[in-house]
């Protein structure tokens, strides 16, 4: 990882370990490259009570580049989210910009949970998930 | 995305390229502008758009980090200024600004190196701005007509 932006990654993960925002947390941070974060379902969502982790991945290109971003284990089951974890959330692709930080990505994806009004899976979801076995979501588009 | 998707972008593209501006239906530019990363500015743009600012004590408060590499300003240095009045390391902006031609805090749209990408900005621009202004359908033909020249001489 460049040095220059290794910095900040140790920043934000140092915020979100010392003052985490309710509901999320980080889970794991072994390594700079590999974080694993915890978020609960909103009161009054229909994910109320559930919890996910979210796995992000950054290569050197952060913040310049978005990181990978999915959910493992259980999955959230939401129109805009795979049964195998990808999830389709544009600032983690074409939208990304190097202002969002772990922390806003974590909140725009609450958001997103909070608000759905029918948990379903997305309309493509089994052929989607067929084809991107093994690949990241940023190579499946 | 899906390949379909991918497909009529491609579609789309054709579609633009080829027929007059008059025939561009708003939709088909919004699809394509939502899926279309932003390209990158081009150099005489950034000298032309951008501004150094040198750090002092009485502006380095208001001016904050740079959200990039979220480190400060020193004093004494200098700050790039986007036209949106946001501020980042020269070596930061610039690196992204090569990417992709938007200001990374409030994604304000600079000029990009592709003149095409830029006259469908303006299209899109020009559309919302008649939408808020409720414009009656004659003037709506007016205003396609000048689209269609801008478009062409950009």
């Amino acid at each position: 990882m460049a040095t220059r932006y290794a910095k900040r990654l140790q920043k934000e993960l140092m915020e979100l370990q010392v003052s985490p925002p309710t509901g999320i947390r980080v889970e794991e941070a072994n390594d700079l490259s590999r974080w694993v974060i915890g978020i609960d379902g909103t009161t009054g969502s229909l994910y109320q009570g559930e919890k996910f982790s979210l796995q992000f991945r950054f290569n050197d290109g952060y913040p310049l580049e978005a990181p990978e971003v999915i959910f493992i284990g259980k999955p959230p089951v939401h129109p805009h989210i795979y049964g195998n974890g990808h999830i389709c959330l544009s600032i983690l692709y074409d939208h990304w910009s190097p202002a969002l930080t772990v922390l806003s990505i974590c909140l725009s994806i609450l958001s997103m949970l909070s608000s759905c009004t029918e948990k379903v899976r997305p309309v493509d979801d089994s052929v989607y998930v067929s084809r991107a076995v093994g690949k990241s979501p940023k190579d499946t588009r | 995305m899906s390949d379909q998707n991918v497909h009529n972008i491609v579609n789309g593209i054709r579609f633009i390229g080829e027929d007059d501006h008059e025939e561009l239906d708003i939709e088909r530019i919004k699809f394509i502008m939502k899926h279309t990363p932003t390209p990158p500015i081009s150099e005489y743009q950034f000298q032309e758009l951008t501004e150094e600012v040198i750090i002092t004590k009485r502006n380095k408060e208001r001016i904050g980090d740079c959200t990039i590499c979220v480190n400060e300003f020193p004093l004494d240095t200098e700050a790039i200024k986007l036209p949106c009045k946001h501020y980042y390391h020269f070596d930061c902006i610039t690196q992204w600004l090569k990417m992709h031609s938007n200001c990374p805090n409030c994604r304000t749209q600079l000029p990009t190196n592709n003149s095409e990408y830029d006259a469908y900005s303006r299209i899109l621009a020009e559309h919302e701005k008649k939408e808020r202004e409720g414009i009656n359908e004659d003037e709506d033909r007016s205003m396609r007509r000048q689209t269609k020249n801008s478009g062409m001489f950009s």
